[in-house]
């Protein structure tokens, strides 16, 4: 009929369909078949546009090698001059020592290691690692024996003096990298197959070690605290009080006190511990600023954004809006927070203790009470690994499920009713058991760092599924709670009516 | 013929990643430029690239299946196959004909598993539906809804060309380099494909 037909066919036809039951409905039909039944194509927010970009750019070939190390991105034709150059240079860093003390004396407290490396040495198996080198900015180093230091590469045993008006980008045995924010002084006292000790005097210093398996252990001496890393993104600040704050934006980090003999807290990322007041608080800018120089993310270094990997509470999940800018600026006095309570400084081996028995007790309690939750974070580790893998996504439902059933009731587990509650609603459109998951989490911790995203997906959760009053309560409690929150402007698109709430 | 050889010519030069005035037909200059940078892996060019073309591999996903949940595991997937594959891409095509064509291969598996798992059961709705037609008038919503049954009850191939020809507006010489068949074959599976439809209307 589509302009085919003429007048007087269309009128019969017309006609017919008017007295015609049976034909009008296939009429009818036919006409929303051409007309494209699949107009109503919902559109993703552009939080996970972003997320899904992301992904993708992870696994896109020629971005991947855009960030890897540049040696590796040279063409086969170059390899041969690049042979050469680093066979010179292992050649010329092999004179140095030999012109100074033996290799043995890598380390000032230990004499050890670089020049035997035996079956175990793990990723410390060249003499070349046993120096520093600097990237960037400068700092006044004291070398312990001046002629093996070329000016950019500094032996162990250097200490490390950065001006109020400038800071030092160093990599530590070829492993670790490290920023030196101004005002720092810190000393490089050990690389050996088992650890990398850097003792930090006073200021702030933020570190990357993406550790393997074979690589030693690093660790951050301050005067009243040993902070021991296996392998993530974290800052180490000493004040002029000579008290330690640790804050971790990646993996997570161990405190020991001095003699290394008891844990005092176990920081995660996303968490600031303040050691003299024994509290956890919020990462704030500073120490992301301090951090953001080492990321090693490429696409977030030439975009100025945080990297995606970094836990900052209060920062978008959108990499457009990850900018330094929009951090928090953190508490100057840190509160403490209902979920650290577990993760507290635990009675260690500092006190005194009368009865032997009793002190047993406790660090036995102490260490199933620390398995425990090493246990409940490695297993939602994983089902957030399967939450974000869009090929293994479908696991995540049944690992949250065997999560909760089993953790439920831990306050280290609560997490899991939040990624239950994205899950639901994300992909299973399933929006009342969204909004029970979501209810629960916010129960059990309403002070939770993500409590505002659970909130907001409440909120998100009664618009898409057009529980209109309700979206409109939510929303309200959102932004009265929330004023200058992350979604404000997201809620408000939707229901501007709501501005007074505000 | 004169041209086609410039045509790959140029695509050559393109491939090699070098700024040339020389180009494909089916891109313009900035396009060009876009996909030097892509190919580098320059983030903000694969972003853009992106931001364009998504909507289009999201539409062509969500007509060819039909409201779906692994839907954006399946734009993920076609994005990362194409920006891996763009040192692959000539400029032989526009470079929204040439992500159908991905989009196109990525969802055709699926589409016949689904199709082959669900047939009796699609049918066997079709059927329950037909005898309580009669009884009240279909809403507009419900008419729409309709209309998607009776398409997943084609066949993956006959869905296909049908997508593509009504709802995305390509030709059938567009068709023919997305699927890589003839332009009889595809013009022969559309007059079936609406032949089908129609019965299933009818009945």
């Amino acid at each position: 009929m589509s302009g085919r037909a003429t007048e007087e066919l269309r009128e019969q036809y017309e006609t017919h369909l008017r007295r015609c039951h049976d034909c009008r409905r296939v009429h009818r039909l036919l006409l929303a078949l051409y007309e494209d039944p699949f107009q109503d194509l919902p559109e993703p927010s552009p939080e996970r546009h972003a997320r899904m970009f992301h992904r993708i750019l992870e696994r896109t070939d020629a971005h991947r090698a855009l960030r890897r190390p540049t040696w590796r991105r040279l063409p086969l034709r170059n390899l041969g001059f690049g042979v050469g150059l680093a066979a010179a240079g292992i050649f010329a860093l092999s004179l140095i020592p030999a012109t100074s003390d033996p290799p043995a004396a890598l380390s000032t407290n230990e004499p050890h290691v670089l020049a035997e490396p035996t079956a175990d040495t793990g990723g410390i198996d060249h003499p070349a690692q046993g120096f520093a080198r600097r990237l960037a900015g400068s700092a006044s180093v004291d070398v312990p024996n001046a002629r093996a230091s070329s000016g950019t590469v500094y032996p162990v045993g250097s200490r490390f003096r950065v001006p109020l008006s400038s800071s030092l980008q160093l990599t530590l045995a070829g492993k670790v990298v490290a920023n030196l924010t101004p005002g720092t002084e810190a000393t490089w006292h050990e690389a050996s197959p088992q650890v990398i000790r850097v003792e930090l005097d006073r200021g702030l210093l933020a570190m990357r070690y993406d550790r393997r398996p074979a690589d030693p252990i690093l660790e951050v001496v301050t005067p009243d605290t040993v902070v021991r890393v296996v392998g993530t993104v974290f800052t180490v600040q000493v004040d002029y009080e000579k008290n330690t704050t640790v804050s971790v934006l990646r993996g997570e980090v161990e405190v020991l006190d001095t003699s290394r003999s008891g844990v005092l807290a176990e920081v995660q990322a996303g968490y600031r511990y303040d050691h003299r007041a024994g509290t956890f608080s919020d990462v704030g800018r500073s120490e992301v600023a301090a951090a953001m120089p080492i990321s090693g993310d490429e696409a977030a270094l030439a975009m100025g954004t945080v990297p995606l990997g970094w836990v900052v509470p209060g920062l978008s999940d959108d990499p457009d809006g990850r900018h330094l800018s929009s951090v928090p600026t953190g508490d100057a006095a840190p509160t403490p927070t209902s979920l650290n309570i577990a993760a507290r400084r635990t009675p260690t081996s500092h006190q005194d203790h009368e009865d032997d028995g009793e002190q047993l007790l406790e660090e036995l309690m102490a260490d199933a009470a620390r398995a425990r939750r090493n246990e409940i974070r490695r297993m939602l580790h994983t089902c957030r690994r399967f939450y974000d893998d869009p090929d293994e996504r479908y696991r995540a439902a049944a690992c949250l499920a065997r999560f909760l059933k089993r953790y439920g009731r831990s306050p280290l587990a609560v997490e899991g009713y939040l990624l239950v509650g994205m899950l639901r609603m994300d992909y299973a459109l399933d929006f009342d058991a969204a909004d029970i998951a979501f209810q629960e989490f916010l129960r059990r911790a309403p002070d939770h760092p993500r409590a505002e995203l659970a909130r907001y997906r409440l909120w998100l959760s009664a618009t898409e599924d057009g529980r209109i009053s309700q979206a409109l309560e939510r929303g309200r409690d959102y932004l009265e709670r929330y004023p200058n929150g992350r979604y404000v402007g997201r809620v408000l698109q939707r229901f501007p009516e709501l501005k007074s709430s505000l | 013929m004169i041209e086609r050889i410039e045509s790959a010519a140029a695509a050559r030069h393109l491939a090699a990643g070098s700024e040339t005035e020389e180009r494909s037909s089916y891109l313009s200059a900035e396009e060009a430029r876009l996909l030097d940078r892509a190919r580098a892996g320059n983030a903000h060019a694969l972003r853009k690239l992106y931001d364009t073309y998504s909507g289009q591999v999201r539409g062509h996903l969500y007509r060819l299946l039909g409201p779906d949940p692994d839907i954006d595991d399946l734009v993920q997937t076609v994005f990362i196959r194409a920006f891996n594959a763009l040192d692959r891409f000539k400029g032989n095509s526009a470079l929204s004909t040439w992500l159908y064509r991905i989009t196109a291969n990525t969802a055709h598996n699926l589409m016949r598993q689904r199709y082959r798992r669900e047939r009796a059961k699609l049918a066997l709705r079709w059927f329950n539906l037909g005898r309580n037609a009669h009884v009240q008038r279909a809403s507009h919503v419900e008419v729409r809804d309709e209309a998607r049954r009776l398409l997943a009850r084609l066949s993956p191939d006959l869905r296909q060309i049908f997508v593509l020809y009504h709802y995305e507006g390509l030709t059938l010489q567009e068709i023919s380099h997305i699927v890589g068949r003839p332009i009889s074959t595809v013009g022969d599976r559309l007059t079936r494909a609406r032949k089908k439809l129609k019965d299933l209307a009818t009945n």
